[in-house]
């Protein structure tokens, strides 16, 4: 072995790099040049026309932190937050845990889940917007035809957050319920076994067993949850274009709006790097938090 | 494993349990499905049927001019071709580009392996949103060569080329593959480049399979970024024109309805040809 494994020569090294030099180049150019032009336009009062602009130092920043609509923003991203929790992040997991018990025709089952997953999501989207519709919907209908009144959805201030994830509740993740399958797959046998030999019902080794042994997946779930709730846009931005009233309108949201309807690119851009901020340093907290676990 | 075993599943009451497990997902199955037939339903709707109270679950008469009106109205086909110009365009830069950044880091391991893999996924740290601002000023006038490339098929193609996550995903498989084959190949005689092109790849047939998919997937739903480097709609994706369409007043539902069928059948039908590898792939190389 410790011929075959001889220092590697100088014809390898050169090849690595060769390989390695597309990939180099288009990171360098297109991911690490952005984000330092981001970092130092948010401190340049910025002019398209001439590059970059007059320096302001802080000021965008103590700008955001002054704004009552960046607040709002960051509010309207808790809160979709706590109720994407409560609506779309547990279904999967016992979609997942009822597809597992499945003995035959687990693979159609599993199929079938997983479709809404390819659909292109705008177009779930769109088609939700109009069930909402107040007058023509068919939520309202249904509604009606139980003689309830009917509701103004994606137009009520306190509903519209939970009518936008309500459709995760009845029509789940299926990409996530994947994932927490192949992770159920790998329960060894003996330990239901052996759980089993001290008398464990169904719900014990469901408590004791599975959910522990899956709680990693869980976990990485949790933050990957946490990381697209605050970059939530395109939910909000197809319903109600972050009405009404700035309701759902999301940090990202609020900074493309600033860049798309304002021509404000500075201030889309430090909106955009603060939430960075954030995510990265709940991120970092995560993981400090499960890595002492271990 | 199942957490009901074999003896306890032939036991009434596990019988039992099982049976209402099957009840309950079989209960579930039109929920999921229903937006795909309402949406082709309504499709075939006029304009003033789609918006009647209570809404028809079928069409009262199957009419097609909402259709031939949709396509009339708004150069769908020109949308739909620029969308397969971005996932060709983008799959043909990515997957090359990082299929070969990972080979080199799990096979060739150059030096300073370790912070170049650092530095390719460290990007994934960043949303594409937050990126998305500084990208399309960077676009507008390219540096040193002053292009701009808004309006420019490149303009969505060349940002999407550099995605951390492919690498990591080629990675992971890549360190799987036996190092023997290098050392049995490097014995023939092969250097690097036949290597790759002629062991590694056709060994690695699945999960280019899933990451090809992956990246389509990820191009065809996409609105966000297209519709700030495109100004103009003359690149339009598919995704793009029911995004503005839906927000204008323009377009009647049953014209929406048609172009979200358009949109939404094409995929489908790509999830029903590969759907075994796609959810194989999704557990083989997800979050393990």
């Amino acid at each position: 072995m410790k011929l075959l494994s001889r220092k590697k020569s100088g014809n390898d090294q050169f090849a690595a790099w060769v390989f390695l030099l597309p990939a180099l180049l288009a990171f360098l150019i297109f991911k690490y040049y952005p984000i330092l032009l981001g970092f130092f336009i948010s401190f340049y009062e910025i002019n398209i026309v001439e590059l970059p602009g007059k320096f302001v130092g802080f000021s965008n920043y103590s700008r955001a932190f002054a704004d009552p609509d960046f607040y709002a923003a960051l509010r309207n991203n808790v809160e979709f937050w706590v109720i994407g929790l409560i609506l779309n992040f547990w279904p999967p997991i016992i979609l997942a845990l009822l597809v597992n018990e499945v003995r035959k025709g687990k693979t159609f089952f599993r199929m079938t889940y997983f479709i809404p997953a390819v659909a292109p999501s705008i177009a779930i989207l769109v088609l939700w917007k109009y069930i909402y519709s107040p007058d023509y919907g068919l939520a309202n209908a249904i509604l009606n035809y139980f003689h309830l009144p009917g509701l103004t959805w994606l137009n009520d201030v306190a509903l519209v957050k939970w009518a936008m994830y309500l459709p995760g509740l009845i029509i789940s993740g299926g990409m996530s319920m994947v994932i927490y399958m192949a992770s159920l797959n790998e329960v060894p046998k003996e330990m239901y076994e052996s759980a089993m030999i001290d008398g464990a019902g169904v719900a014990k080794r469901i408590w004791h067993i599975t959910l522990p042994f899956i709680m990693p997946i869980v976990k990485v779930m949790f933050i990957m949850d946490l990381i697209n709730r605050f970059n939530e846009a395109a939910v909000p931005l197809v319903y109600t274009g972050g009405g009404p009233v700035g309701e759902t309108t999301t940090l990202i949201l609020y900074a493309l709006k600033s860049a798309m309807n304002n021509l404000d690119y500075s201030y889309a851009i430090t909106l955009a790097n603060i939430a960075f901020v954030i995510i990265f340093i709940i991120t970092a907290l995560q993981m400090k938090l499960t890595s002492r676990e271990k | 494993m199942s957490v009901l075993n074999e003896a306890e599943i032939k036991k009434t009451k596990g019988r039992a349990l099982h049976g209402g497990i099957i009840a309950l997902l079989l209960i579930g199955i039109p929920f999921q499905l229903f937006p795909f037939f309402w949406m082709v339903s309504n499709s075939f709707k006029t304009s003033l049927e789609i918006i009647q109270i209570p809404p028809t679950l079928l069409p009262e008469t199957w009419n097609f001019s909402g259709v031939v009106d949709t396509f009339a109205k708004y150069p769908l086909w020109e949308n739909l071709w620029n969308t397969i110009v971005l996932c060709g365009g983008v799959i043909l830069t990515q997957i090359p580009i990082s299929a070969m950044a990972a080979f080199s880091l799990s096979k060739l391991k150059p030096k300073f392996s370790k912070t170049l893999l650092l530095f390719f996924l460290g990007t994934l740290m960043i949303s594409s949103q937050a990126l998305m601002f500084p990208t399309y000023i960077m676009l507008s006038d390219l540096p040193i060569i002053h292009v701009n490339l808004l309006n420019n098929y490149l303009a969505y193609i060349l940002p999407s080329a550099s995605w951390g996550y492919m690498i990591f995903l080629f990675k992971g498989f890549f360190d799987g593959l036996p190092n023997e084959l290098m050392e049995a190949g490097k014995i023939d005689g092969a250097g690097a480049f036949r290597m790759f092109a002629q062991i590694i790849v056709p060994l690695s047939k699945p999960v280019f399979a899933v990451n090809i998919l992956q990246t389509f997937m990820a191009v065809y739903n996409d609105f966000i970024m297209p519709l700030f480097v495109f100004p103009s709609d003359k690149l339009w994706t598919i995704m793009v024109r029911i995004y503005t369409a839906q927000n204008g007043s323009f377009a009647t539902w049953n014209n929406i309805m048609v172009m979200l069928t358009v949109a939404t059948i094409p995929i489908l039908l790509l999830y029903f040809a590969v759907q075994k590898q796609l959810v194989q792939g999704i557990s083989m190389t997800g979050l393990k």
